[in-house]
């Protein structure tokens, strides 16, 4: 016993052990922890490209019951919040919030015609399905699904992803243009989390309409929404790309204030001959 | 020996060698007895998640495309049978196996005179099996997604069957979606990625007008009697319809001559039905 109160080697032994255990300690949590933000941001990026995907296939899905004029075909998309995380290798979890926001507080788009100065109503369109994420590592981003245009809000900057479905087909002497275009009812909810939720959309109410315009008519479309900008953008780019030139035949008005819901933004098609409208009302339920 | 036993050098170090071993035993028995079943429920969950949405992906692709109606357009979905389970161990590792089946899950239209409206057939079946978690069966039949757990059947995905009645004329019609899935009788496990290609060989719509409240039958031959018990009261009692034989609609279930369960909704006083049969092709790669 006397031998082993003294034995220094020993002492030795022991602290460095101990020293070595709490050297990897530490390097294997050091380790884990910046791998849980490595594999985080990713994962974060992935599911940002997964709603993106989720909310086209549902605009997608819209349009092809607004096209085939169906009203008795329920279709279920779902989307995906956020994300799981992983508290093993200290991966935080990121969350969303989807809102469908009935009614024209969100989003109002209509159609008239301005015949010399008198305003004449065709249709509107209003409600829209917004989601925005939480994230932990990276950039957080939100989407606005409305009319059936998607579009990115990130860093306070505001992108076209599409727009509703348009076409313009020409003569030699004039062009029609052809829009498909739908709102968004039901009861308002908003849901947060991270889970999937399924959400079951049918069109209850369809109108189709074609009409030609006289001389000196005037197509008109009136938005308001919080995208605005990006609707000017839009529009902008799609009509330039058909090699109409603006200010002869079209015109977009910017409002005033972007951010005042009291002003709207004013797209004029000034020497269209003939539209073709299909407009769809889609209710939109979450299962 | 005497020189041997009284030796004290390098006891210290023996002891500290078990204390150290001792120590990196309990860690590892503690990460293997509590932290990897944790990590593995977590795993399986997340299989489990990813199935349920490959599901649902795979009907709104069907549903879409039947609504679009272009013959030759195909939609493509995937599916992940299982997980390799986490790093090292492969903790949380679950197969699954994925069948399709063109003869089950047939619901056929008619009168009882015998006359066929139409018939949708085919389902695709996924069952998994998990260590930690309870395993999983999900299945779509003529649109409906059932997902059955612990004996437990879930309707997560409603057929398209629909029954307005107009409130001025009090009319009813009969809205009926549906599918035929084509495809070689396929069996699959494992734990890979599959895509499966859904193409739309046909989409037709019928109006038949019905004449003399003929009753209609809605005859659905299912291994899940029970959810579709639930799906005809659904359907009835959003009409407010009442049952009986001289009321509005009658449920029945049983068991037919092969020994498969059937459950069938006959309607009564359906003015008009309509029913859109599409063919799909499902195609794996």
């Amino acid at each position: 016993m006397k031998g082993i109160g003294v034995d220094k080697k020993g002492d030795a032994v022991m602290v460095t052990a101990v020293l070595l255990l709490s050297v990897f300690l530490s390097v294997g949590s050091n380790l884990l922890l910046n791998y849980g933000e490595v594999v985080g941001t990713e994962e974060e990026v992935l599911h940002l490209t997964d709603v993106e995907d989720s909310l086209m296939k549902i605009r997608n899905s819209m349009l092809t019951q607004v096209k085939a004029g169906d009203t008795y075909t329920s279709i279920i998309n779902q989307v995906t919040l956020g994300t799981l995380g992983n508290p093993f290798i200290g991966q935080a979890r990121s969350s969303g919030t989807i809102d469908m926001i009935p009614g024209s507080s969100e989003f109002l788009f209509q159609i008239l015609i301005d015949d010399g100065g008198v305003e004449i109503p065709v249709n509107s369109v209003n409600g829209a399905i917004n989601y925005y994420c939480n994230n932990y590592y990276f950039n957080n981003r939100g989407y606005q699904l409305e009319g059936g245009g998607l579009f990115i809000q990130e860093n306070g900057q505001l992108i076209v992803n599409t727009l509703p479905l348009m076409d313009i087909s020409r003569t030699q002497s004039d062009w029609s243009f052809g829009l498909s275009i739908f709102g968004i009812s039901g009861d308002r909810f908003s849901i947060s989390g991270i889970e999937s939720i399924p959400l079951s959309q049918m069109m209850i109410s369809y109108q189709e309409s074609f009409q030609t315009l006289a001389a000196g008519q005037v197509l008109v479309f009136r938005i308001n929404s919080m995208s605005e900008r990006a609707w000017a953008t839009g529009f902008r780019s799609y009509l330039n790309e058909q090699d109409l030139v603006e200010n002869s035949d079209y015109s977009i008005t910017d409002p005033m204030d972007w951010s005042s819901s009291g002003d709207h933004l004013e797209v004029r098609l000034t020497t269209l001959s003939s539209f073709d409208l299909q407009i769809g009302e889609m209710e939109v339920e979450a299962l | 020996m005497r020189r041997v036993l009284s030796k004290s050098d390098g006891v210290t170090n023996v002891v500290s060698m078990i204390m150290i071993i001792g120590i990196i035993t309990s860690m590892m028995g503690m990460v293997f007895a509590t932290y990897m079943p944790a990590w593995g429920k977590d795993i399986e969950s997340r299989t489990e998640m990813d199935m349920m949405n490959s599901f649902y992906d795979l009907k709104s692709n069907l549903d879409t495309l039947a609504v679009g109606g272009d013959t030759g357009a195909s939609l493509t979905t995937s599916f992940r049978l299982g997980s390799e389970g986490g790093p090292l161990f492969g903790f949380g590792r679950s197969q699954g196996s994925l069948v399709f089946q063109r003869d089950k899950g047939s619901f056929l239209v008619s009168d009882l005179s015998g006359r066929s409206y139409g018939r949708g057939i085919g389902n695709i079946h996924y069952t998994s099996n998990h260590l930690y978690i309870n395993d999983g069966d999900l299945k779509m039949e003529n649109g409906a997604i059932i997902r059955r757990e612990v004996g437990a059947d879930i309707l997560k995905g409603p057929p398209n069957i629909i029954l307005r009645k107009d409130n001025n004329t009090g009319e009813a019609t009969l809205f009926v979606n549906l599918m035929v899935l084509e495809s070689t009788e396929t069996d699959l496990a494992g734990t890979q990625s599959y895509i499966i290609r859904a193409s739309l060989l046909s989409s037709d719509i019928s109006t038949y007008p019905v004449s003399g409240g003929s009753p209609i039958s809605c005859n659905m031959t299912t291994q899940t009697p029970s959810i579709w018990l639930s799906i005809y009261s659904n359907i009835t009692s959003a009409e407010g319809l009442v049952e009986g034989p001289a009321n509005d609609y009658e449920i029945a279930s049983g068991t037919d001559i092969a020994g498969n369960s059937f459950v069938d909704m006959t309607l009564h006083d359906i003015d008009e039905i309509k029913v859109r049969t599409s063919v799909f092709r499902l195609e794996l790669y």
